[in-house]
């Protein structure tokens, strides 16, 4: 489960910015859930702090009752690692490395076996449709498959929550139909709880649990 | 490990001159500080070596700076009961009208007493051997030279050898080859003996001496020796070991070897300025890989192990090549 409580994030500079103003949320365990809005209504920053890489200013956000600012670095750390997984509207791919590589990686952060990890890659990579393209490095694949690999790298640990900034802004509208699909599959699949920052609608609409944020306040939430 | 083979080695295979610059910093780094710190030791040993070939047997040395002394000293030396044996020398240096470079070393002894001290082993042969050594004396225009510097200069016995000096270029008659033995090997070579006597004709010295080489008697302590040499000759006389000049020229070397570290430490300083500078830009330009990294579950120790690997990696590679 994950609780946001009056959580307030801004950002200084030579005008200080309030991205996200008093936002309490509360988001069940293997819910899947779209966050929309414009840009700059604060979407991606409100994933950048359940994700832990960013820090409210004030507030408090909970992953299963833990909160994540009484955490030190090193326990964050170890948190995102077992329990979320990120997936980006960039990929976010190393590019030097192959697909199963970039999928590998997670898993040799975690100490995990030589053995155990090419076996977990390999079935990843097999669930989002690329068991034949192990070998591949990003740059010879089409966009659709590097979100998909991206998936694959999100899941190596099948973590209890996805976080995915924008999955399907950087494909086109028939891949990007493909890769919902795959999340909804996986979601379905897994019970993982998915969070989807989104700008297109109808990514919006496949969503169980659509929430809408303008100038860093909830302005709807609303089940379908 | 892995992460360096993942992360790391795909890096340096992207940016493969980028690396080889910051290898190359730090091979400059410890290769100039070495050398330098080699050249230094290497100075130092030579000279301790050659002051040491040259002694011999001699336990104390008599010297009174620059001018040198009178014959008389060493008459009253020679006749101190302690003493087993006094020699006088002067040391020249000429420069060789030969094809081979680089100074000669003369170095003019009492022949008759010095083997006490030194020893000389000559060349068997027709062409080498002197048979009577007071033919040798009686021409001033003797002497002998070292088969290293005989064989590089194409000498022989009996040819004639041009050496300018401070009074000139004066002519000399190679009248023995000494094989090679420690002493031979002091100067690089480069070493000729002749007659003390004759040499103070050569070499304008009037009759005075540089220095007087002497041996104490068996069962004495060389340093009370000293003392009571000192006392004897007075002010202005110094009475050391052989060793202990060789300190003295470590001590005044010793601002020479500062500078050089000084040197050596720029160029470290250089290469380290070199590291930094590209490791400063390998990180900036790594920030996303870095956040990419840490969103996929990597500790900031991680991160840092990392980066120190590679460093250390690097420092290796270059610490080998540059040593």
């Amino acid at each position: 489960m994950i609780e946001l409580t009056g959580v307030t994030k801004r950002f200084d500079g030579k005008k200080q910015v309030t991205a996200l103003n008093m936002v309490n949320l509360r988001i069940d365990k293997g819910e899947m859930v779209s966050l929309v809005g414009p840009s700059g209504s604060g979407k991606s920053t409100l994933l950048n702090l359940i994700g832990g890489l960013d820090k409210p200013s004030t507030g408090e956000i909970a992953l299963d009752g833990a909160v994540l600012s009484g955490l030190s670095d090193d326990a964050l750390t170890k948190l995102r690692r077992d329990k979320i997984g990120f997936i980006f509207q960039f990929f976010n791919l190393l590019p030097t490395l192959s697909c199963l590589e970039n999928v590998s990686l997670p898993l040799h952060l975690r100490g995990w076996k030589k053995a155990q990890i090419a076996e977990r890659a390999h079935e990843l990579l097999t669930l989002v449709g690329l068991g034949k393209r192990l070998e591949h490095l990003p740059e010879e694949l089409s966009g659709g498959e590097r979100q998909r690999v991206a998936i694959a790298r999100a899941l190596s640990v099948y973590p209890p929550i996805l976080l995915a900034d924008e999955p399907t802004g950087n494909l086109d509208s028939a891949t990007g139909v493909e890769i919902l699909g795959l999340i909804r599959d996986l979601h379905a699949r897994l019970q993982t709880t998915v969070l989807i920052v989104t700008h297109d609608r109808s990514v919006a609409e496949n969503c169980p649990r659509q929430i809408a944020l303008k100038d860093g306040v909830v302005v709807q939430d609303r089940r379908v | 490990m892995i992460l360096l083979r993942l992360i790391s080695w795909q890096y340096v295979r992207k940016h493969l001159l980028r690396s080889l610059l910051t290898i190359a910093g730090i091979v400059l780094g410890v290769a100039v500080f070495v050398g330098m710190h080699t050249a230094n030791q290497s100075v130092l040993t030579a000279f301790t070596n050659t002051v040491d070939r040259i002694a011999g047997a001699t336990q104390l040395q008599i010297t009174a700076g620059e001018a040198g002394f009178e014959e008389e000293i060493l008459e009253r030396v020679q006749g101190v009961p302690e003493v087993r044996v006094a020699v006088p020398v002067i040391e020249a240096v000429a420069m060789p009208e030969t094809r081979a470079k680089g100074n000669l070393l003369i170095l003019a002894v009492d022949m008759t007493g010095d083997r006490s001290l030194r020893e000389y082993a000559l060349e068997d042969g027709d062409d080498s051997f002197i048979e009577d050594p007071l033919v040798f004396l009686a021409q001033p225009d003797s002497i002998m030279i070292t088969r290293e510097f005989a064989a590089e200069n194409g000498l022989k016995a009996n040819d004639a050898l041009t050496l300018r000096s401070m009074d000139g270029p004066k002519r000399f008659v190679v009248r023995g080859i000494m094989k090679s033995s420690g002493l031979t090997s002091a100067f690089g070579g480069n070493l000729a003996i002749m007659d003390v006597y004759a040499a103070q004709k050569v070499f304008g010295r009037g009759r005075r001496f540089d220095r007087i080489d002497l041996a104490v008697q068996e069962g004495l302590r060389p340093e009370e020796v000293g003392k009571r040499l000192e006392q004897l000759l007075g002010a202005g006389y110094q009475v050391e070991s052989p060793s202990s000049r060789g300190k003295q020229f470590e001590s005044l070397s010793s601002v020479y070897g500062m500078l050089a570290n000084i040197t050596s430490l720029f160029a470290l300083f250089i290469g380290m300025f070199i590291i930094y500078n590209s490791f400063a830009i390998a990180v900036t330009q790594r920030r996303s890989e870095i956040g990419i990294l840490r969103a996929l579950g990597a500790t900031r120790g991680q991160i840092q192990g990392l980066f120190l690997a590679e460093s250390a990696v690097g420092g290796r590679w270059g610490r080998g090549w540059g040593y």
